[in-house]
């Protein structure tokens, strides 16, 4: 209902909207950066002692990630068509990481820890 | 707050209850208006179309893009029982991987906000005003005839800094802020997960 009364007042839009970027910026690094430490948080819970093609699954798939944020043209020469499935750095890891997983894992269900880090995600 | 009441039925004392549900306004309004905020700045709407969008939805090209989102949360709907049956390909290594570089890519977004987006208005260096000129007046000579052509195109490159990016104030706000975050983070008491 305070949603409501907020949505409804132009002066607090304005107010919002007259907020510089650079204030925002400040945030930006902690929120932002907090999803990145989620994932790290993740991370630190996989077994890489018993299972070492874990660490090729990381390690490929954060540097295909970062491709697009080091490299923005990377693509300059490639077809214009398949843009939009490399473009974005998200994608690249994911299909990277699941490809690798099922490369050197296969398909084994680990059903529990599975939702162990789901609900580590949810948490953050 | 005896020890047989769940947590989750606790209640709070009154004072708690305000500040908690005061965040929790808060966290819901900054939620709502992020999207129009980043989008209508993307699409370079002014400042007040910005904020009309915020209080109320326009009706032409944001229509478009409201029903693409219902459209997509249908969709969504639909294909859920099928994306569950995929979770045995998303372990752990497969996840804390991808959010990790999900929070990677978007902290560009955070550090263009402090220092200036690195195209456009705020780019890193402008073109030199004498440089322009010299090709203003190179134009003029090639069109009586005194020089050759200028080529398709020709275009100064940006070689002066611009003032407009990484200025000092706006870096010490972003810190200003940052460091305020820190401070009431550590004098928060933290939920145990």
């Amino acid at each position: 209902m305070i949603l409501i009364v907020l949505g409804l007042l132009p002066k607090m839009a304005a107010l919002v909207e007259s907020l510089p970027t650079f204030v925002l910026g400040g945030a930006g690094l902690v929120m932002f950066g907090m999803v990145a430490a989620t994932g790290i948080r993740i991370l630190a819970g996989v077994d890489y002692r018993h299972n070492r093609n874990n660490l090729f699954i990381v390690a490929v798939s954060i540097g295909m990630g970062v491709i697009p944020l080091i490299a923005p043209n990377f693509k300059q020469w490639m077809p214009h068509a398949i843009h939009p499935l490399i473009e974005s750095g998200i994608l690249l890891a994911s299909i990277s990481a699941v490809l690798l997983n099922l490369y050197f894992n296969g398909g084994k269900a680990d059903e529990q820890a599975v939702i162990v880090a789901a609900r580590q995600a949810d948490a953050h | 707050m005896t020890p047989d009441v769940h947590p989750v039925d606790e209640r709070l004392p009154h004072g708690k209850l305000a500040a908690l549900g005061l965040q929790h306004v808060l966290v819901m309004y900054a939620g709502a208006v992020a999207v129009p905020l980043i989008v209508g700045r993307a699409l370079k709407l002014s400042p007040e179309q910005v904020a009309m969008a915020n209080s109320h939805p326009g009706t032409d090209g944001a229509g478009l893009i409201f029903g693409s989102i219902i459209g997509a949360g249908v969709i969504s709907i639909l294909i859920a029982p099928l994306v569950s049956r995929m979770l045995r390909f998303f372990p752990p290594v497969v996840t804390g991987t991808i959010i990790a570089v999900i929070g990677i890519s978007l902290m560009r977004i955070g550090i263009n906000w402090i220092f200036g987006n690195p195209f456009g208005p705020t780019a890193p260096s402008v073109p030199n005003p004498e440089h322009l000129a010299w090709l203003e007046a190179a134009k003029q000579a090639a069109a009586n005839g005194s020089v050759p052509p200028v080529p398709q195109g020709m275009a100064i490159v940006g070689s002066a800094p611009n003032p407009k990016y990484a200025q000092l104030s706006h870096i010490g706000i972003a810190a200003i802020v940052l460091v305020s975050i820190l401070l009431i983070a550590k004098s928060c008491v933290w939920p145990v997960a």
